[in-house]
């Protein structure tokens, strides 16, 4: 009998492949199920039991090795961590003295953050919280009258976080500290490229500054744009394309890149495709047909420019008033009689910024001088875009009204075009738990575009974009078809071959030619040149 | 409160009213319907109201209830999957109106004809003027066969509601995109699939890969199937199929939002699901928000890259950075190192001089 005790004992306490004893095992499973007091422990016995298989008995954190070639992120959290500490470091002097306020006006993303959280949309707090810092940190300091956060483009690898600027007149300066600031924020990055890239949208602006390239002058760039054909891109008149300068970055750890001015074709060609965005502002769009040539900053700065113009409203009652264009940039500083529930019905809003046109430009070009002729284009326009009329709805289709950009907002915006006919372009959403809560408008054409409208008496309003930057068409993409077949070579006229004999009479005779042209030739010049030379 | 954190860090937003009607819709749906699980499972957004979705179940795999509501307040059940419903509406890109009840007319785009939009003229019609009028013009052109419908089973309506058209979404996201962290769910003795009480999330290196995800569905992968159904088969973690070999390749989009830890996986199918999950955390989620619609697009959609590219290869990219800055490092220290001993050594010769 005791030899058997033994054996049994010995059976469990020889230790397995792994270093452990049955013995130990039950030990230790008994001591954590007595340690941890588990409701279920029957139930959990297999479970704590392989945890102990796999992982051995606990460890106090002495024994605990760090496996290191497991934590690859740590380096990003520490980056992030260390930027946050900057940021926060940076902006609580600033916030106490308020010695230099800066001439930017900055839009305060937190504050309107909150009211955009009340019905269900917008950035998380902490995201919200550290992006704006970034862009305090950095547009406090730039020649600009304003920056505000235009929204979040989501791309496949990082997404786009958007700053929208307005560059006070002088543009050089502005510039020349962005091409800095640019060069050093791409330093790791390909920089060639970089710099191609840079000199493109020195050229794209029509404003070729030799000095910005000093290092690689004789270097051309790898990418040349193609001409800007008839075209010419817009400045920064108010309401075009370019009145804005936008920034992207890929978050807070991220520096900011200025996003290249926009032209004509691209916007052109940034209709003709639909894209998801990668996240690299210098990754290529499409270099198949249709062909978008140029990055995806380009492609980015076309998306961001349609869909300003497609989605920016403003209240038809706050431009009674002043100019427009200021006001609504305030957000309504100075009105009283606008309240949120008088806001809250679509029609009272119109499109701040005029549509894009089948050129990509705002303003006809060139411009137009009788109104009649006006008329009879856009007649003659819409007959002809009737084909590609499934990509280019509203945007990109001129109206038969002209409507001049320089004059006073007015379209409302329940008059725009439905999507296929059925879906209006702006939907709203209401909150009636409390009177004067914010109220939501959402473009439907754009998914995305929320303009939220806020404020206890008098009523505020903002936008923000938080979308995959695709326009909404409620039809499948097709591509475009191909360009036009070139007209044929105009036929020649056709003369009746000649016969042998009119060759013949034609052909003069060896000899009689041979003189001839000696005669001539030696009677006129050649012939006392030849002498000359003789001579000589 | 944690996990509304978690929520909140992944970009899905709650108004502080949803917040509050929705914790006492899901306590009151649970105890109501006697499941073991509910979960929020998302928002579809319409043109008139959005609708929020409420998943109830007892078992993984298992069949699982589907609640709906526009307010929060009223909770209806997602109906039955109809598979006539299914062919009409699974490529459908119309926005979601907001009324569960109002039934569209199904045009087959093969036969279709010429026709003038009739929206356009009324310029201030409000959404539900318009509805009426899509009921009203619905009938005239398809009365028959409506009439017909109920009676003659054997020609099926060409009409379907909003509801039914969210349970094909439904489970078309529950097919397509439904994804749990590998090790969320085990596969016990008596082969249950239960959720892992051990579980403690994903380590870093793991949450970067794809093949750390599968799909929350009855696997397609004949061998994976069989480790679910063949008895005895040791394989508690792999009887689901991983994300890595979903097709169209490169329709997941993974990134790391380091500034609030958080890994985020977005699908480009269909673009409003995500899967978010902390490394290290047991915390995880996934949610839905959009409009409801499949990107039928996808094949244009993509970048211009190989297909071998198009796989989420932030893990490569974060591991090469990694090697990169420990390689710079080292040469930094040998750097210093050297000109700490040169330096020694001038002072030494300076010493002796």
């Amino acid at each position: 009998m005791t030899a058997t005790v033994d054996e049994t004992l010995q059976l469990l306490q020889t230790p397995s492949a792994d270093g452990m004893s049955f013995e130990d095992h039950i030990t230790e499973l008994i001591l954590q199920i007595i340690e941890t007091h588990p409701a279920d422990s029957t139930d959990r016995i297999e479970d704590y039991s392989e945890q102990l298989r796999v992982s051995g008995p606990p460890k106090t954190l002495e024994e605990e090795e760090i496996r290191t070639d497991d934590r690859i992120l740590d380096r990003y959290l520490k980056a992030a961590l260390e930027k946050n500490k900057e940021l926060l470091k940076a902006t609580a002097p600033t916030a106490g003295e308020e010695q230099g306020p800066s001439d930017v006006a900055l839009h305060n993303p937190i504050d309107e953050g909150i009211h955009f959280e009340r019905l269900g949309v917008g950035l998380g707090q902490e995201e919200l919280l550290q992006i704006s810092l970034h862009l305090r940190s950095y547009f406090e300091t730039q020649p600009l009258k304003s920056v505000r956060l235009w929204g979040k483009i989501t791309g496949l690898e990082n997404d786009y976080y958007i700053a929208e600027g307005e560059p006070s007149g002088d543009l050089g300066e502005e510039e020349e500290g962005e091409e800095k600031g640019n060069e050093e924020e791409n330093a790791e990055e390909a920089r060639e490229e970089e710099e191609g890239a840079e000199a493109e949208e020195e050229l794209a602006q029509g404003e070729p500054t030799i000095e910005e390239d000093p290092d690689q002058p004789a270097s051309p760039p790898p990418f040349n744009p193609p001409p800007a054909e008839d075209t010419p891109a817009e400045g920064r008149e108010e309401k075009s394309p370019n009145q804005f300068v936008y920034w992207a970055c890929t978050g807070p750890t991220d520096s900011w890149h200025r996003l290249p001015d926009i032209t004509p074709a691209m916007l052109r060609g940034s209709r003709l495709i639909v894209r998801d965005f990668t996240g690299d502002l210098n990754a290529p769009v499409s270099k198949g047909f249709p062909v978008f040539e140029w990055k995806e900053k380009h492609f980015l700065r076309a998306q961001i420019a349609r869909i300003s113009h497609s989605t920016s409203i403003v209240p038809v009652q706050s431009l009674s008033k002043g100019e427009g264009e200021e006001e609504e940039e305030e957000g309504g500083a100075k009105r009283v009689q606008l309240t949120v529930d008088l806001l809250s019905n679509l029609s009272e809003w119109v499109h701040s910024k005029p549509p894009i046109l089948v050129q990509g430009r705002v303003r006809k070009y060139p411009p137009q001088e009788g109104e009649e002729e006006e008329e009879e284009e856009a007649k003659k326009k819409k007959k002809e875009l009737k084909l590609s009329d499934l990509h280019n709805c509203w945007e990109g289709k001129d109206e038969v009204e002209p409507i001049n950009p320089d004059a006073k907002p007015s379209r409302i915006i329940t008059m725009d075009e439905k999507i296929k006919g059925t879906i209006p372009a702006f939907s709203i959403r209401k909150d009636h738990m409390l009177d004067n809560t914010p109220v939501l408008i959402k473009s439907n054409r754009w998914p995305g575009a929320y303009t939220i409208v806020y404020g206890t008496k008098t009523a505020q309003w903002s936008s923000l974009y938080i979308g995959n930057g695709r326009k909404y068409t409620a039809e499948p993409y097709s591509l475009p078809p191909p360009a036009d077949i070139p007209d044929e070579y105009e036929d020649m006229e056709e003369l009746i071959d000649p016969t042998v004999e009119d060759e013949e009479k034609l052909k003069p005779k060896p000899e009689e030619e041979e003189g001839k042209e000696e005669g001539e030739e030696g009677g006129a010049e050649e012939g006392a040149e030849e002498g000359e030379e003789e001579e000589s | 409160m944690g996990r509304s954190t978690l929520y909140n860090d992944a970009g899905v937003i709650f108004a502080q009213k949803e917040k509050s009607l929705l914790r006492t819709a899901l306590t009151s749906l649970k105890t109501e319907n006697k499941t073991k699980y509910i979960a929020y499972w998302g928002k579809i957004e319409g043109i008139n109201a959005d609708y929020f979705l409420i998943k109830a179940w007892d078992e993984y795999l298992g069949p699982a209830k589907y609640f709906y509501s526009n307010d929060m307040v009223d909770w209806a059940q997602v109906p039955e999957v109809d598979p006539h419903v299914e062919e009409m509406v699974k490529l459908d890109q119309s926005l979601y109106i907001g009324d569960p009840t109002i039934k569209t007319r199904f045009r087959d785009l093969t036969k279709l004809t010429k026709k003038d939009p009739t929206g356009e003229e009324e310029e201030n019609a409000a959404p539900p003027e318009e509805e009426e009028e899509a009921e009203e013009a619905a009938p005239e052109e398809g009365a028959e066969e409506e009439e017909g419908a109920p009676k003659k089973p054997k020609k099926p309506s060409n009409f379907f509601t909003e509801d039914q058209r969210i349970a094909v979404f439904v489970r078309q996201i529950e097919l397509n995109c439904q994804l749990v962290p590998r090790s969320f769910l085990y596969l016990n003795a008596t082969h249950l699939v239960c959720e892992n009480p051990s579980y403690k999330g994903l380590s870093q290196v793991e949450s970067l890969k794809l093949t750390s995800y599968l799909h929350l569905r009855f696997p397609f992968d004949p061998i994976v199937r069989k480790n679910l159904e063949v008895k005895g088969v040791n394989k508690p973690f792999d009887f689901l199929d991983p994300a890595d070999n979903d097709q169209p390749v490169g329709s997941w989009s993974l990134q790391y939002k380091s500034f609030v830890s958080l890994i985020s996986i977005r699908s480009l199918l269909f673009p409003g699901y995500q899967v978010f999950l902390r490394p290290d955390t047991p915390e995880w989620g996934s949610v839905y928000v959009g409009n409801g619609l499949m990107n039928i697009d996808i094949p244009f959609t993509l970048p211009p890259i190989s297909a071998a590219d198009t796989h989420p290869h932030l893990l490569e990219k974060i591991m090469r950075e990694n090697e990169e800055e420990e390689r710079r490092r080292k040469e930094e220290e040998e750097r210093l190192k050297r000109e700490a001993e040169e330096q020694q050594e001038e002072e030494e010769q300076a010493e002796e001089q």
